[in-house]
């Protein structure tokens, strides 16, 4: 321990390239202090390998030296088998279930009667055997252990600046990119196979590997975001063992032992930032409205909404959601027919393909979903494991995801049944925050986490909590919109932009709870309103408006960086309604003039 | 046999198969107190009633039944081999079970059922004489037969040729002949004609696939799920037979992995002798085969941790237990828990990878989940119930259960509770059945939580398919022929209805369903079945369901100035089918409102629903203390009142025929008035005290009086009852009225927003006439000559009902008492009415 600095740095290094030894090594020194009698347990070992990565690893710059499986394909084939690897992914599919690994395998010589041990820990490769020599399976002295298998995909959606970040692999990067340049001809089939199946968002690029917990009951579910530290290995995928005979590594997958996994987090995301005081949250929210207003072309109201929309969460205890706050901005140029990208999950229309050029800077995973015909009749949204294996569907997507709906892009025509289940599936998210999972015999119903934002010319086919006509400068703001003019837009400077991706990531994370004398406040304005509304005959206002209300009253205090509901938001919730309601009636009466007298 | 279960501790199993021998020929079965817990849909189970004191060697009549080929399979169960031994063990009632045979059965029991066949081939009896004569032996006895032929043959040369050695030369011969004998011997597997299986102990409890792990290797578990695929049946080979071409003899192999490497020369003394390097040819009629099936169980929601998604588990099923799953069944499942290596090239490669499998042992599907229900109970459960039960509002306290986060709607939730826990169906001695499960629609301006109330009980229901009119044809909720993607057969695919079979359907959006559509349910509600026809396939699949429906008034809103009919617009015929109708209407009132919003509030603050006691300060404090009734209870509770199986006694029938016969008066009234007001033209309800009041909607049809009949039985199942109660009557039309009470009372508070529609009464003649209603059903149903009576606490309830405060009412009776019509009784307990009033007639 004298020459601290010195093995750090190798050990380090050590753990990077050949993680195997160094767990080699710790069984051997954890064996030598177990006693005699009782066989090693593997509880206990793993407990002894994560602590003994962890001291290395905490220290800074350490994480870094690792390489990274970031969200293309192509780095499958750069991570040399047996390092480290980090991995920032979504899981897809934990019911690959339990698989039995004998961790030490006592072997036996046919001929001569001898007997050994060999011990492996975080692999699966082949133990390659001497020449008489078989693994007894009936060995009292055998140790399984058992480890789940997950089957994790990069996120979908994710943005760039949400990667992870290793410095040391930007150049082994742009080097891969000319790689792939170059023999982009012919060679995928070195690539190790992923499914294509079983990734969200059918035809775009990303990366998947098996993961590997050993830490049983610990596993996290489905599509939560982990950063896993692991060793990187190819495998045999647990599936299919009847076709195991071909023994090149085409017919492999790539494989994560984690040894580490931490749930991603707004410290993890934006890392690089101190945690703000409490007093700055008003400054930040100023700067987030200020900006989402210029991006929308001077649409205060619509700014707010949209701020609110993008702190929304979803809390969900018992059969309650709360939180929820889908947003539908109406007034988006229509986009022309010939425009349309035949079936991908890329907008084409200008106007909203800036709005989410705008978002993706600030959220960490956005998807955009084009609601064209094609594409909306040809994919499915609802993971499926009707064949067996579970298969993603479009909205099977990580926890926190934002999807931007481009309705500017669905014109006339035939909506067949599967669209139509796609759809009906995307409204049961919007409203219950629910994703159904079609199981044989019992489809499971998952609460999810989506926010979902419709961009639409008129009032979108879907149910939304909150719909809001754009204002005038602001339609006429986006119908100008091209991609030389969003070009030529003044991006926020990185400092602000990182800012305000931390404002989102607290702010929508806080604890958050309703004061009784407030809610006691409400329920006696509500009480009123409705009271006074029928006196006057006017509509009464009913448990959805007031639900609405309360969850805008909430985000209000949410975007303040207040812990609790105050009244003075719910007050600022009223008056936004109300500027809402006032905003809608207007614009739809505008719009009724305006198709009453077309414009010759 | 392979042993990857590791034996730690020393076992000798010499010893094993001595206890095991002891056991099966010991072993005796008294009919008085049998220990076997039966399951009464366990067909299965070979047993015979035994009358008490008679006595059975249980295992070894099933030894003379296996050596006589009448059955195949030994079951050995568990609790046989427990209660055996703590009877053998003389007198030491503190017997761990930990030391015991049975938990090392429990703990290894591939191994043991190998120690069991041994322990049985050393037992098997000859077979009686009967079983000899069997015309179809299978090729083995041929086989043997000829084997045992040419043996005797080749003895008496070899005897010959011995005595001629031995004269000869003296011993030393003798010990050469006999290998050469011994060699020829069959593996024991092969003349083995039974397979053994072990029956779970009773008290073995049920897991999720998910809790077994690596720590229950080579343990028998019992394991409960969903089955998804089943795999055709094919012959799984155990032993390989070969003939060698060069010396004619059978050589044997046995096949204990998955795939093996078969063998090519032939080993027999007299080849290795003559080094003749026969070449073996494998025969196929000599091998002996097991019927196998692969089996996917697959997690129920239920055992799923929240926000996790369900794991399968790979079942082999071999003979026995074959064909006992059908893809969909749930089911428990006990058998070994066994790791598969990995084959083929990588097992070559010494892979240390193992996929985990369930050998079956024991296969118990389970028909109704009720039922399993019943046998999961705890102590603990079990306690909470019976402190439930002896609640004497136990109606009220267990209704209000019901959806506890939609607020108000008793009478509905009472509803629903009766319709979750259903009438018990009856069966005639021709076969026909009439229906039990009782079939509510809820109708109701958008907004008052009907969607709600019909998620929560489909999710309370075992068997409950939430689905709405609108997203399901016809097809979708009945059956649809279907090709399968896998084998491209038809396949005929139950929808909605028909996965609901002994359960609840709830539709929603009933109204927006296509006409066609609906028609096809009207077989559901009534018949119960579902008869198809189509694409070749003609058949009647069982829908024994209870629905659920929900639907909007026409154009969304009730609109009081339309009839009731008009604004309902369901067809009678299917209208007929429900047993209550319910209308739910939105209405503003100061007091619901500020509780609605406090829980709405309370939701956002909490994020959890309020209980009693948290809005206590003003949802009154009876309810304050009571203890919350979760889900879980919930269907314990349902599942213990559909155990029950009230009877209807003669009195309350007569009883119940009295109100009917009260209630087709009024229809006949309602429908008299109907016809002269569309004579007279006029064209608003009349209000007139009494004659319609019980407005006509729908009809008062002989399906009224058994769905009377339905909701007092589900009453009585709940009051935990032997006997239909004239009070669950009463119950019964009281809910059924209550559902017209929303609507009679409805225009009274209404008089700004449809303006020429004045206030027609003021409370205290609205309450009044309240009570002269409830009065003529009381006349018509006991001809008591005494003076009518009511109890205060029903008229309460229906005043509130109809949206009056009980101070109305106590004007109401004030007002009354004062002109002589009736009188209250000191502790306001009993309403007496002096003069009857001018009731219906």
């Amino acid at each position: 321990m004298a020459d601290h600095a010195t093995t750090t740095a190798d050990l380090v290094s050590e753990l990077v390239n050949a993680p195997i030894k160094v767990i080699d090594r710790l069984f051997e020194d954890y064996r030598a202090t177990t006693a005699a009698g009782e066989g090693p347990k593997s509880q206990e070992f793993n407990q002894i390998v994560q602590e003994h990565l962890q001291g290395p690893l905490s220290k800074p710059g350490a994480l870094e030296q690792i390489p990274v499986l970031g969200n293309s394909s192509s780095h499958l084939t750069r991570i040399k088998c047996g390092s480290l690897v980090r991995f920032r992914c979504m899981v897809q599919d934990p019911s690959y279930g339990e698989e039995l690994h004998l961790t030490v395998a006592q072997l036996v010589n046919s001929s001569t009667g001898e007997t050994k041990q060999v011990f492996s820990h975080y692999t699966d490769a082949d133990q390659v055997l001497e020449e008489g020599w078989e693994v007894d399976y009936s060995s009292p002295d055998n140790v399984f252990t058992e480890r789940e298998v997950a089957y994790c995909v990069s996120i979908p959606g994710q943005n760039e600046w949400a990667q992870l970040s290793a410095p040391a692999a930007a150049l082994e990067d742009a080097l891969g990119k000319l790689n792939i340049g170059a023999q982009s001809t012919g060679a995928r089939s070195d690539l190790p196979r992923v499914d294509e199946k079983k990734y969200p968002l059918r035809g775009c690029e990303h990366s998947a590997a098996l993961v590997k917990f050993h830490t049983p009951g610990r596993v996290p579910k489905v599509a939560s975001t982990v950063d896993v530290v692991g060793i990187y290995e190819l495998c045999h995928g647990p599936k299919e063992q009847g076709d195991g005979d071909d023994a090149s590594d085409k017919g492999r997958w790539p494989c994560i032992h984690a040894i580490l996994f931490t749930d991603v987090t707004a410290d993890t995301l934006v890392s690089g930032l101190p945690r703000p005081a409490a007093s700055e949250h008003i400054d930040r929210r100023n700067m987030a409205l200020a900006h989402l207003s210029s991006v929308l072309g001077g649409d205060d109201l619509a700014a707010h909404f949209l701020l609110l929309h993008l702190l929304s969460k979803t809390v969900a205890v018992q059969d309650v959601k709360v939180g929820k706050f889908s947003l539908n901005l109406v007034g988006f140029p229509l986009s022309s027919k010939d425009q349309a990208s035949a079936g991908t999950f890329a907008l084409s229309n200008p106007a909203t393909r800036w709005i989410s050029g705008v978002l993706a800077q600030l959220v960490p995973w956005c998807v955009e979903i084009p609601f064209e015909l094609k594409t909306v009749n040809s994919s499915t949204f609802l993971p499926s494991a009707e064949s067996g294996d579970l298969q993603a569907g479009v909205l099977q997507l990580a926890v926190d995801t934002e999807i931007i709906c481009d309705e500017t892009c669905l014109h006339e025509g035939t909506l067949d049944d599967r669209g139509l289940r796609n759809l009906q599936a995307l409204q049961t998210a919007i409203l219950d925050q629910t994703l159904t999972y079609v199981y044989p015999y019992q489809p499971i119903n998952l609460a999810t986490n989506l926010r979902v934002l419709v961009l639409s010319n008129g009032k979108s086919i879907m149910e939304n909590d909150c719909d809001l006509y754009l204002n005038e400068s602001s339609v006429a703001f986006l119908a100008r919109i091209d991609d030389e003019s969003a070009a030529s837009f003044k991006p926020l400077d990185p400092m602000h932009t990182e800012q305000i991706r931390q404002y989102l990531e607290l702010a929508r994370h806080m604890e958050f709870s309703v004061p009784t004398d407030v809610s006691n406040d409400i329920s006696d304005e509500y009480a009123a309103l409705r009271r006074e509304a029928h006196e006057k005959g006017e509509p009464m206002m009913t448990q959805d408006d007031l639900s609405l209300i309360v969850t805008v009253a909430r985000l209000v205090s949410i975007s303040k960086g207040e812990p609790e509901l105050s009244s003075a938001s719910w007050k600022e919730a009223l008056a936004l309604e109300t500027r809402r309601g006032e905003r809608n009636t207007q614009a739809k009466a505008a719009r009724a003039v305006a198709s009453a007298n077309p414009p010759k | 046999m392979s042993a990857l279960a590791a034996i730690r501790s020393v076992v000798d199993y010499d010893s094993e198969v001595g206890k095991i021998t002891q056991f099966m020929e010991k072993f005796v079965e008294s009919g008085g107190k049998k220990q076997v817990a039966v399951d009464e849909d366990d067909s299965e189970a070979m047993v015979c009633e035994l009358s008490p004191g008679e006595t059975r060697a249980k295992y070894v009549n099933m030894l003379q039944r296996v050596a006589d080929r009448t059955e195949d399979t030994v079951e050995i169960s568990l609790d046989d081999v427990r209660a055996f031994e703590i009877e053998s063990s003389g007198g030491h009632p503190p017997f761990a079970f930990a030391s015991s045979l049975a938990y090392r059965i429990e703990n290894n029991a591939k191994c043991y059922g190998e120690l069991f066949s041994r322990a049985i081939d050393n037992l098997i009896p000859e077979p009686s004489e009967s079983a000899m004569q069997d015309p179809d032996a299978d090729v083995l006895d041929v086989l043997f037969q000829a084997r045992r032929d040419r043996d005797r043959r080749d003895r008496e040369v070899v005897q010959a040729a011995e005595q001629e050695i031995i004269k000869a030369m003296g011993t030393d011969a003798e010990g050469a002949s006999k290998q050469a004998l011994g060699v020829d011997l069959f593996p024991a597997i092969l003349t083995r004609r039974y397979s053994v299986r072990f029956v779970p102990r009773a008290n073995q409890a049920a897991q999720a696939v998910r809790d077994i792990g690596a720590s229950q290797i080579g343990h028998l578990v019992t394991v409960r799920g969903i089955v998804t695929r089943v795999s055709d049946i094919r012959p799984s080979m155990i032993v390989a037979a070969y003939l060698c071409d060069s010396c004619g003899c059978e050589v044997f192999q046995e096949v204990k992995t998955r795939q093996f490497t078969p063998l090519a020369q032939c080993q027999s003394p007299r080849c290795t002798e003559n080094r003749s390097r026969g070449k073996l040819h494998k025969q196929t009629r000599g091998s002996r085969f097991l019927r196998f099936q692969e089996v996917k169980l697959q997690e129920m929601t239920d055992q799923v941790p929240m926000g996790d998604i369900p794991r399968t588990l790979t079942i082999h099923c071999y003979e026995g237990s074959v064909r006992k799953l059908n893809p969909g069944d749930v089911a428990h499942i006990t058998g070994v828990f066994l790791p598969q290596p990995y084959t083929g090239f990588r097992a070559l490669r010494a892979g240390l990878l193992a996929d985990t499998l369930l050998e079956a042992h024991h296969i118990r599907p389970l028909k109704r989940r009720y039922d399993q229900l019943a046998s999961e109970l705890t102590p603990e459960l079990y306690m909470r119930l019976a402190q439930l039960s002896r609640d004497p509002d136990v109606f009220g306290r267990v209704s209000r259960a019901i959806a506890p986060e939609i607020f108000g709607h008793e009478d509905v939730k009472k509803a629903l509770l009766l319709l979750l826990v259903g009438a018990p169906t009856k069966h005639t001695k021709d076969g026909m059945s009439i229906r039990g499960d009782i079939n509510i629609c809820l109708m109701g301006d958008p907004g008052v939580a009907k969607s709600q109330l019909l998620r929560f009980v489909a999710k309370v229901a075992p068997r409950g398919v939430y689905t709405t009119g609108r997203g399901s044809s016809g097809v979708g909720l009945t059956a649809a022929v279907m090709r399968d993607s896998v084998t491209g057969e038809m396949v005929l695919e139950g929808g909605a209805l028909v996965l609901a079979d002994n359960g609840i359907c709830a539709i929603d959006e009933f109204d927006k369903m296509d006409e066609s559509d609906r028609t096809a349910i009207h077989e559901v509600m009534e018949q119960q079945t579902i008869s198809i026809s189509k694409a070749g396939i003609t058949t009647t699949l069982n829908a024994r369901t209870s629905i659920l429906a929900a639907a909007n008034p026409v154009r969304s809103r009730y609109n009081p100035r339309m009839t009731p009919e008009e604004n309902i617009n369901l067809p009678a015929a299917l209208l007929s089918r429900f047993d209550v109708l319910f209308l739910m209407l939105d209405r503003p009132n100061h007091d619901d409102d500020l509780l609605l919003a406090r829980h709405v509030a309370w939701v956002h603050a909490h994020g959890r629903h309020p209980t009693a006691a948290d809005l206590s300060g003003t949802a009154g404090d009876a309810t304050a203390n009571e203890e919350e009734i979760d889900m879980e209870l919930l269907r314990h509770f349902i599942a213990g009142a559909r155990a029950r199986n009230p009877v209807l006694p003669r009195t309350v029938a007569d009883y119940v025929v009295g109100a009917y016969v009260q209630l087709r008066q009024q229809y006949k009234l309602a429908l008299d008035s109907a016809a002269s007001r569309r004579v007279g033209g006029r064209s608003s309800i009349d209000t007139g005290i009494g004659s319609s009041s019980r407005s006509n909607i729908g009809n008062t049809t002989p399906r009224t009086l058994l769905a009377i009949l339905r909701l007092a039985q589900a009453r009585a199942r709940i009051r935990g009852a032997d006997a239909v109660g004239t009070e669950d009557v009463d119950e019964a039309l009281r809910l059924m009225d209550a559902a017209h009470v929303t609507l009679d009372s409805q225009p009274t508070g209404s008089s700004g927003i449809f303006g020429e529609r004045q206030q027609r009464s003021d409370p205290v003649s609205s309450i009044f006439a309240i009570m002269t209603r409830q009065l003529g059903t009381m006349q018509a149903v006991s001809n008591t000559g005494s003076m009518p009576q009511l109890n205060y606490s029903d008229v309460l309830g229906r005043v509130r009902d109809a949206g009056f405060s009980e101070a109305d009412l106590s004007r109401c009776l004030q007002q009354y008492e004062d002109i002589n019509i009736l009188q209250v009784n000191l502790t306001r307990t009993r309403i007496t009415f002096v003069s009857a009033p001018a009731t219906t007639n």
